[in-house]
C-alpha cells in the first residue's frame, strides 16, 4: 500500500528530512503534502485523503497540539493516524500527547525510528504489506 | 553548574552529529583558532525557568550543516541556511531543557530568531549563566544560556 502523507513543520528542511527518511526506509509513498503550520494542514486535510500525518509541535499560527485537537474533534478526520515529530522532552507532555492517540518521535531521529513508528501506527511495512497496527 | 555545562556540550555534539552529520574537530588547537563569526540564532524558553539560548557559529559550519541536512551537494540558499540555523537552535534547546529541571518539567520554547552575527550585543541578556564552546570540523560553535527568571541551582542530576 502506498501512503498519502502530510508533513507539517515550519522548517522546510525538517519536512524534506522526514520525506527523505521515509523513502530511504523503503516505504511506498503516493501523494506527499506539506504544510508550514496547523492551519495550512487543516486546509489540506479538508480537501485530500491523507493516510498518515507527521506533525511538529512548536509552530507559529497554529501549533501541533492545536492541530491534533482540531483533527480529533472533526468526525470526518478524527481517526487520522498522527506521528508527532518534535524536540518535546517533558514526559508529562509526551504522555498527554499519547492520550490523543498519537505516536511520538523525538528529534533528532533516524530513518529507522521513523519507519518503525509508521509500521506500528499504520501496519504498512517497507515492502508494501500490511500488518496489525497499534497505538 | 559544571554538570549542566557538560550536558550542554554533550547535547550540542550529539545534535551536530545526528542532525548535521558533523563530528567534533580532531585538530588540536581548534578551540583557539580565530574563526570569523558566520551566523547567530537565539531561542527563548519558559517554564520553571525562563531564559534564552544564543548560538553563534564561527567558521564555515552553517553551509556544511545545511548541505548535510538537505542531503544535497548544491550550495544552499540563504533561506535554507536560516532554516537550518533555526532548526539547530530548536533541537539543541529542546534537548537541553530536561537537564535543567528533570524530564517531568514542562517548558515552552519560542520560535528561533536569526540574529545579525555582527551585532548581537543588543540581544544578550547580561552575562550568560552557562557558556560552552564546541570545536567542529568546519569551525567552532559558541553556546550561551541566559536565565531571566528562576535559578539553575536546582539543576537535575
Amino acid at each position: 500500500m502506498a501512503l498519502n502523507i502530510l508533513v507539517v513543520d515550519d522548517s522546510s528542511i525538517i519536512r524534506s528530512i522526514v520525506i527523505r527518511s521515509l523513502k530511504m526506509s523503503g516505504l511506498q509513498l503516493n501523494q506527499v503534502h506539506q504544510a508550514e503550520n496547523g492551519r495550512e494542514a487543516l486546509g489540506i486535510l479538508e480537501n485530500n485523503w491523507i493516510d498518515l500525518a507527521f506533525v511538529d509541535i512548536n509552530m507559529p499560527i497554529m501549533n501541533g497540539i492545536e492541530l491534533i485537537e482540531a483533527v480529533r474533534r472533526n468526525p470526518s478526520i478524527s481517526d487520522l493516524p498522527i506521528i508527532v515529530v518534535s524536540t518535546e522532552s517533558s514526559t508529562i507532555r509526551i504522555e498527554m500527547l499519547k492520550e490523543k492517540k498519537v505516536r511520538f518521535v523525538h528529534k533528532p531521529f533516524s530513518p529507522e525510528v521513523l519507519c518503525e513508528a509508521v509500521i506500528q501506527l499504520t501496519g504498512v511495512t517497507p515492502n508494501g504489506t500490511s500488518s496489525d497496527a497499534s497505538f | 553548574m559544571e554538570r549542566l555545562q557538560m550536558h550542554l556540550f554533550k547535547t550540542a555534539l550529539q545534535i551536530f552529529e545526528e542532525l548535521g552529520f558533523m563530528l567534533p574537530s580532531a585538530e588540536a588547537g581548534q578551540e583557539e583558532k580565530d574563526f570569523s563569526p558566520e551566523a547567530a540564532v537565539s531561542i527563548d524558553f519558559s517554564g520553571p525557568i525562563k531564559g534564552m539560548m544564543l548560538i553563534i557559529l564561527r567558521g564555515r559550519i552553517l553551509s556544511a550543516l545545511t548541505g548535510n541536512m538537505l542531503g544535497d551537494d548544491a550550495p544552499p540558499t540563504q533561506f535554507q541556511r536560516e532554516d537550518a540555523l533555526r532548526e539547530l537552535a530548536n533541537v539543541i534547546c529542546g534537548n537541553l531543557l530536561p537537564h535543567l529541571r528533570g524530564s517531568n518539567a514542562v517548558f515552552d520554547i519560542g520560535i528561533p530568531q536569526v540574529r545579525d552575527v555582527h551585532n548581537i550585543q543588543h540581544c544578550r541578556l547580561g552575562e550568560p549563566a552557562i557558556r560552552q564552546e564546541v570545536a567542529l570540523e568546519y569551525g567552532r560553535t559558541d553556546l550561551q544560556l541566559f536565565i531571566t527568571q528562576g535559578s539553575l541551582l536546582q539543576e537535575s542530576k
